[in-house]
């Protein structure tokens, strides 16, 4: 992996951790639904995370189909709904379990 | 709560704009182009979310010249979207132009947001020579680059600098081409060589019915005098077509007006024209060059096959340019207009001829950035 990529990599993950926090800041995140404490700040964490992973993942995957170019803006939206739709199923799973 | 769900969205709305659509996509090229473009040089940025690139350079020949091509592309396969990629031949004038900075970060600049390069130049070309002959040239090199594996051949492009604009034009009426030419960027280019003739013996370009002052460059030489004598020296006996451009050329052997007097009238004319010692004479001295000189020059002169261009066609000048006047380009754009064929026109200020000046403020890069960046977009759209 060249110099580049890996910079572009920390971007994606930057642009990622932000998108996961601006969710968590939004109460789209894991933390919402277990209210406050120190559950609720380990789901933070985690929403956290999904949105990091999603944008390095949605990132590189944006930039194999659209061009390096457009890997970090893939990686925003890409982090942004994962960050926001995955907590949101996983507490619909967990409530309806 | 509500303003963090608000940046969400806006961001992700954002984001999925300018990778999910072709208008976004070209959006996106162009702002990371910016800058590349009026600093000129690459900034740290692009290296790292633009494509690799490699740099190559490869040899075509034509029954008249040879063609030197030097090609920058990106080394990743071509994305899936939009499939196959732009490509866009830069022709950068007379002289040898390879290793100029600014041409080899345009080129560079260009390959990393995903297109494909060719910075093409010629034997006559590097001996400042504007020929026809030299259209066969940029047909070989459209020909070639469209049968690049990775390459749209319904999305290349010219961009002509200064004389390369010229020999564009007549490569973009070439029945192989003419059809499927993506564009024509024009940059600092000459609509008719014999109005650009009368501007320079008279010393003076027409702005809106008025003459105002104008001095084409003399250091390190005249080179656009240099370029238009050798059109006209083509049609003088060889030893007459030396001193002319021995007079113009990097020696500036200047006539003695003894030496003068004993060439022929035409030949008088078109020296006095060219060196603009005369330049209340300008109008009689065209009416004095041979019916072999004007033929010449309205040979080179785009404003004889305007009409036969099918590409859309970008043209951009800087007002204070001193190797072309930029009535030049206002005078194409009047013809475009005529013709209704789709164009843009565009005048900056933050260029010297065709490079960027380095002397600017933020006031007219903002002013004339924004002019150049709806072109950027405008030819970055359809291979987006």
């Amino acid at each position: 992996m060249d110099m580049g990529s890996i910079w572009l990599t920390a971007l994606m993950l930057g642009a990622g951790i932000v998108m996961g926090a601006l969710a968590v800041a939004a109460r789209f995140g894991l933390a919402s639904a277990t209210g406050m404490g120190q559950g609720a700040r380990w789901n933070g964490w985690l929403t956290v995370g999904i949105g990091a992973l999603a944008a390095v993942i949605g990132g590189w995957l944006g930039a194999l189909v659209f061009g390096r170019l457009y890997g970090l803006p893939t990686a925003l939206w890409v982090s942004a709904l994962c960050a926001t739709l995955l907590p949101w199923a996983i507490v619909r799973r967990r409530r309806a379990a | 709560m509500w303003a963090a769900r608000v940046a969400l969205v806006i961001i992700a709305l954002l984001g999925a704009t300018l990778s999910l659509t072709p208008f976004g996509r070209a959006a996106t090229r162009g702002a990371l182009l910016f800058e590349p473009l009026i600093a000129a040089d690459q900034p740290t940025y692009l290296q790292v979310v633009g494509e690799p690139i490699r740099h190559t350079t490869t040899t075509l020949f034509t029954p008249y010249d040879t063609v030197y091509l030097d090609v920058y592309e990106p080394t990743t396969p071509t994305p899936p979207v939009p499939h196959a990629r732009e490509g866009i031949i830069i022709i950068p004038g007379v002289g040898d132009n390879r290793q100029i900075g600014q041409l080899i970060n345009l080129s560079e600049s260009l390959a990393r947001a995903g297109i494909v390069v060719v910075d093409m130049t010629t034997d006559i070309l590097i001996n400042f020579t504007i020929s026809t002959d030299d259209s066969e040239a940029l047909v070989r090199t459209y020909q070639w680059l469209a049968h690049q594996p990775n390459v749209n051949a319904n999305h290349i492009g010219f961009l002509g600098l200064s004389g390369g604009g010229d020999l564009s034009c007549f490569a973009a009426v070439d029945p192989r081409i003419r059809d499927s030419l993506a564009f024509l960027v024009l940059f600092g280019s000459y609509y008719d060589a014999t109005d650009m003739l009368r501007d320079m013996g008279r010393r003076a370009i027409l702005v809106n019915g008025h003459l105002k002052p104008w001095q084409p460059i003399f250091a390190p030489y005249d080179i656009p005098g240099f370029v238009l004598a050798h059109a006209v020296a083509a049609t003088l006996p060889p030893d007459q077509g030396d001193l002319l451009l021995n007079a113009l050329g990097p020696s500036q052997q200047l006539l003695s007006p003894a030496q003068l007097a004993q060439e022929p009238s035409a030949f008088r004319a078109a020296y006095h024209l060219l060196i603009g010692d005369e330049p209340g004479q300008a109008d009689a001295n065209i009416a004095a060059l041979s019916p072999a000189m004007r033929a010449a020059l309205l040979q080179l002169s785009p404003s004889r096959i305007a009409a036969q261009i099918r590409a859309p066609i970008y043209l951009l000048h800087d007002v204070n340019d001193q190797y072309v006047p930029y009535t030049e380009s206002r005078d194409f754009d009047a013809a475009l207009t005529r013709l209704g064929h789709p164009h843009q026109f565009v005048e900056f200020t933050i260029f010297s001829h065709v490079e960027i000046r380095p002397d600017l403020g933020l006031g007219p890069l903002l002013g004339d950035g924004a002019r150049l960046y709806r072109i950027l977009y405008e030819i970055l759209l359809p291979a987006s």
